[in-house]
C-alpha cells in the first residue's frame, strides 16, 4: 500500500515539474546575454589586422637603367623594402614632410635607383606618416599623396612624398643601411616588370600609373557569403547593453537591431550597417591619421578583420554648403578597407569594410564581407590587356553616362577580384580591371571577357 | 534493485525541483504582472520629494510599478478590408477606385484609394488605413474635447467598422498641425498595460495608433495603423522608476511643470514594411501642454525624429 502512495506521489511530481518546466519555457524568458566586455569577432575574423592595413599595396623598384618593377606584401622583398622606407620616414621626421618644403630640402629627386611605395588611393601625408613612423600624426594633415619614394645617389638618400603637382624632396646626409640593403635585394631579385600605361585615345592619365608589362595569368577566387553569427550574437558585437536591444523583422530578409539610439542593420544580402547617431556633430579638428586609427579600432572591436586588408580609399566630407576654396574642415571621414588575397585586392559593392567617423568617433560603419576559400581550380587564363578593358569602357560609355561625360583621365587602373552585392554560397570571383578616373568616378571591366562592372561601393 | 528506496529519492528530488520550478516560475509571473503594479520604486514619498524638489507638481502619485520589463513583439495589423469597404463606402453610390502599383524595385506595395463626393480613403501597404474629407472644415474654434470625442466614437463605429479588438480612447486635445482641429486619439492594449504609437503626421508623438480629427464640420480626417501584438520576449530588463522617467523627461517639459498623469506601457514607432518588430517599454509623463515618452530602459526620448525604419538598403551593397 505504502509503495503504491509512493508511486503514485512520484507520478504526481514528474507531472507537476512537466507543467512548470512548460510554463517557464512558454513564459519566453531565456537567460540574459552577457554585456559585450571584449570585442566581439565574427567566425573566421581577427581582432588585430593581418599586417598594417595603412601599409602600401605594392613597393616599385627603379634600377639604374630606369626599368621598373613592382612587388606586393606577399613577397619577402616587400617588407624589407617597406621596412626600409618606414626607417628612412621616420629619420626625416615629420615636419620636413609637412608641405611646402622643409630645411635641408633639396629640389630634384635623383632618377635612379629608387623605391617607391605606392597605395591604392591618395592619402593625406598623416596617415602615410603614422603607417611609416609608427605613431600618429597629430599636426594636420599636409596635401595627400599616393606615392613616398626614395632614392641612392652618391652615398647620399633622398625622400620624396607627393605627387607631380606638389612634392617634397628631403637630402639626407647619409643613406640608412637598411635602404641601401633593400634596394640592392630589390634589384637582385626583381620582381612583376611594370611599364607606364600608355592608354590609347581619347584616354590620358592624370599622372604616372604603372601597369604590369604584361598581363598577369590570373585564376578565379572562390569565395561564400561571410558567416555571420545569430541570434543575440550579431548584437552584442556591436551594442554594449543588449538587454535592451529590440529587433525588427523585415519582410524580406532584412533584420534590424536598435536599442533606439544606434541601429544595426542587416540585409538578406548580408550586409552589415551600423549606424549611431552623431556622437560629435562639429568639425574634425583631429588628423585623418587619427581618423584612421580609430576606424581600425572600430572594425577591429566590432567584428573584426576579415583577413589581410588595405586601405582604399579615404574620403573627407564637409559640410553642406561649404565651398572647398575657404578649405573647410570635414565634418566626417569615411576609410574605407579591402581585403587583399595574394597581392589582389578583393573590391566592387561586396567586400570593402567602411567606417564613417565623426568628430566624436566612428558613426557609422558597413560590412558586406566574403569568406575567402582560396583559388577556384583550373580557371587560370591570362587577363586582358589594359588597352582592351579601356576600350571596352569606351564601348559602353553612351550606355553608362546617357547624359554624356567628358572626362577621360585616367588616375589608377589596376586589378582586381570583383565582388558583386550579392553572392549566393560558393562563387567565383574574376579579375577585373579597376579604373578610376580623375574625377573620382570609378568602374571595373572584367579582365576576361570585358563586360563592364557595377562598382557602387557605400559612399558618403 | 532496492525500488522503495529508489522511489524515496525521486521523491525527493522531484519536490527540490518543483520548489525551484515555481520559485522561478513565480518570479517571472511577479515581473510582468499585469494589474497591481508592484515595483521597488513606485510610491516612494523620498522620489517623489525629490522630484517635487525638481520644481515638478505631481497631480497624482507616483505609480507603483514592476522592477523589470521584457520587450513585447508586434505585428503590423492587417485591417479588414471588406468590414472596412461595406461600412466606408456610399451604398448605392459610385466610388472611384484606384490601385497605385508601387515602387517594385523597393518591393513596397501600391496603395488603393477609393473616393467620392469630398471623400477620400488609402489603404497602404495593407496596414495603413487613411481617410480624408475634404470639405471645408467649417472654421475656428477646435470642437471641444467631449464633442469632439463623441463624433469620433460614433464615425469609428458606424464608419470604419468599430475600433479594433484592444483599443480604447486616450486622449483628446486641440491638434499641434492645426488649431481649428481636435485631435481625438485611442490607443491600444496588451495585458492590460497600453500600448501608444506615433501617427505619421504628428512632429512629436502624442498617443496612437489611432487619431481622428475633428473639425466644426465634423470628423475631417482618420489615420490608423493597428498593431498585432504577439507577445512578450525576452527576459525582463530593469526598468526606470516612474521618479527617475520624470526626471528624464524635465529637459522637454516647460518649467515646473504640472504632471497630470504617469503611465507605463509600450510605444512603437511608425515602420514600413516589416513582418514583426518588438517595442520596448516606455513612461509616458503628460502635462497640461505636453506628452513625453521615455525610454524606460535607458531614460531617451522616444519617437522625436529618430526614423529606424530603413525601406532602401544602404548597406555596403547600397548605393
Amino acid at each position: 500500500m505504502k509503495e503504491r502512495v509512493k508511486s503514485v506521489v512520484l507520478a504526481v511530481l514528474v507531472a507537476f515539474s512537466l507543467y512548470q518546466s512548460a510554463a517557464l519555457w512558454s513564459s519566453g524568458a531565456p537567460a540574459p546575454v552577457p554585456h559585450a566586455t571584449e570585442p566581439v569577432v565574427f567566425p573566421g575574423s581577427t581582432a588585430e589586422p593581418q599586417g598594417d592595413p595603412a601599409s602600401p599595396e605594392r613597393i616599385v623598384w627603379v634600377d639604374a637603367t630606369g626599368a621598373r618593377s613592382w612587388t606586393d606584401p606577399q613577397d619577402p622583398a616587400f617588407a624589407q623594402a617597406w621596412r626600409a622606407l618606414k626607417a628612412t620616414v621616420a629619420a626625416v621626421g615629420p615636419q620636413a614632410l609637412d608641405g611646402g618644403g622643409a630645411a635641408g630640402g633639396a629640389t630634384a629627386l635623383p632618377a635612379t635607383p629608387r623605391l617607391e611605395a605606392v597605395w591604392p588611393d591618395p592619402l593625406p601625408w598623416s596617415v602615410i606618416y603614422a603607417a611609416a613612423a609608427g605613431h600618429p600624426w597629430t599636426r594636420g594633415d599636409g596635401p595627400s599623396t599616393s606615392r613616398v619614394t626614395a632614392a641612392l645617389a652618391g652615398g647620399k638618400a633622398y625622400l620624396a612624398v607627393g605627387n607631380l603637382d606638389q612634392e617634397v624632396v628631403v637630402e639626407l646626409p647619409a643613406a640608412p643601411a637598411e635602404l641601401t640593403q633593400a634596394a640592392a635585394q630589390l634589384g637582385a631579385a626583381g620582381g612583376e616588370a611594370v611599364v607606364p600605361l600608355s592608354p590609347p585615345a581619347p584616354w590620358s592619365t592624370a599622372g604616372p600609373v604603372w601597369v604590369p608589362a604584361q598581363p598577369p595569368v590570373l585564376g578565379e577566387l572562390a569565395v561564400a557569403p561571410e558567416p555571420l553569427p545569430e541570434g543575440p550574437e550579431l548584437p552584442r558585437a556591436f551594442f554594449a547593453e543588449t538587454d535592451a536591444v529590440r529587433r525588427i523583422d523585415e519582410k524580406g530578409g532584412g533584420v534590424i537591431f536598435t536599442d533606439g539610439r544606434s541601429t544595426l542593420r542587416r540585409d538578406p544580402a548580408g550586409a552589415l550597417a551600423y549606424d549611431e547617431p552623431a556622437p560629435g556633430t562639429g568639425e574634425i579638428t583631429f588628423s585623418t591619421a587619427q581618423a584612421v586609427a580609430e576606424a581600425a579600432r572600430f572594425v577591429g572591436a566590432h567584428g573584426g578583420w576579415p583577413g589581410p586588408s588595405l586601405i582604399w580609399q579615404v574620403t573627407a566630407r564637409y559640410p553642406a554648403g561649404s565651398l572647398l576654396a575657404d578649405n573647410p574642415l570635414p565634418s566626417a571621414i569615411v576609410v574605407q578597407f579591402v581585403p587583399v588575397v595574394a597581392g589582389t585586392p578583393v573590391a566592387g559593392p561586396g567586400g570593402p569594410l567602411g567606417v564613417l567617423v565623426e568628430s566624436g568617433g566612428p558613426a557609422g560603419y558597413r560590412r558586406l564581407a566574403r569568406a575567402i576559400l582560396g583559388p577556384s581550380a583550373g580557371s587560370v587564363r591570362q587577363i586582358i590587356a589594359p588597352a582592351q578593358a579601356l576600350a571596352a569602357l569606351d564601348a559602353a560609355w553612351p550606355e553608362i553616362y546617357p547624359g554624356g561625360h567628358s572626362e577621360r583621365r585616367i588616375a589608377d587602373m589596376r586589378v582586381v577580384y570583383f565582388s558583386p552585392n550579392e553572392i549566393r554560397g560558393r562563387q567565383a570571383l574574376r579579375p577585373a580591371w579597376s579604373i578610376r578616373l580623375a574625377d573620382g568616378d570609378e568602374w571595373a571591366v572584367d579582365a576576361y571577357d570585358g563586360r563592364v562592372l557595377s562598382t557602387t561601393m557605400w559612399k558618403p | 534493485m532496492d525500488w522503495p528506496r529508489a522511489k524515496s529519492l525521486l521523491i525527493l528530488t522531484f519536490f527540490a525541483l518543483n520548489v525551484f520550478l515555481g520559485y522561478q516560475l513565480s518570479l517571472e509571473r511577479r515581473t510582468v504582472a499585469t494589474s497591481g503594479w508592484a515595483g521597488a520604486a513606485g510610491g516612494r514619498s523620498g522620489a517623489e520629494q525629490e522630484i517635487r524638489e525638481a520644481g515638478v507638481r505631481l497631480e497624482a502619485p507616483l505609480p507603483a510599478a514592476p522592477a523589470a520589463l521584457p520587450l513585447l513583439k508586434v505585428q503590423p495589423g492587417k485591417p479588414n478590408r471588406e468590414s472596412l469597404l461595406a461600412a466606408m463606402l456610399p451604398q448605392g453610390g459610385a466610388a472611384a477606385h484606384t490601385s497605385t502599383p508601387g515602387i517594385e524595385s523597393l518591393g513596397v506595395p501600391g496603395s488603393d484609394v477609393y473616393e467620392w463626393g469630398t471623400e477620400q480613403l488609402f489603404i497602404m501597404s495593407d496596414v495603413l488605413v487613411f481617410y480624408l474629407n475634404t470639405r471645408p472644415d467649417g472654421g475656428c474654434p477646435a470642437p471641444s474635447a467631449d464633442d469632439a470625442r463623441r463624433q469620433a466614437d460614433e464615425f469609428l463605429a458606424t464608419r470604419m467598422g468599430g475600433l479594433p479588438p484592444g483599443a480604447a480612447f486616450d486622449l483628446a486635445r486641440v491638434d499641434g498641425s492645426d488649431p481649428c482641429r481636435t485631435a481625438v486619439y485611442y490607443h491600444q492594449q496588451f495585458r492590460g498595460y497600453p500600448i501608444w504609437g506615433k501617427m505619421g503626421d504628428d512632429a512629436e508623438p502624442v498617443s496612437g495608433p489611432i487619431k481622428v480629427e475633428v473639425a466644426q464640420a465634423g470628423v475631417a480626417s482618420v489615420i490608423e495603423q493597428y498593431l498585432k501584438p504577439i507577445g512578450f520576449t525576452g527576459a525582463p530588463v530593469a526598468i526606470l522608476d516612474p521618479a527617475a522617467a520624470v526626471m528624464k523627461a524635465l529637459a522637454w517639459l516647460p518649467k515646473e511643470p504640472v504632471v497630470q498623469s504617469l503611465e507605463l506601457g509600450y510605444f512603437s514607432e511608425s515602420y514600413c514594411m516589416v513582418e514583426s518588430y518588438e517595442i520596448a517599454p516606455v513612461w509616458r509623463i503628460r502635462t497640461p501642454d505636453a506628452v513625453v515618452y521615455i525610454n524606460a530602459y535607458n531614460g531617451d526620448r522616444v519617437g522625436s525624429g529618430h526614423q529606424e525604419c530603413q525601406t532602401v538598403p544602404s548597406g555596403a551593397g547600397g548605393s
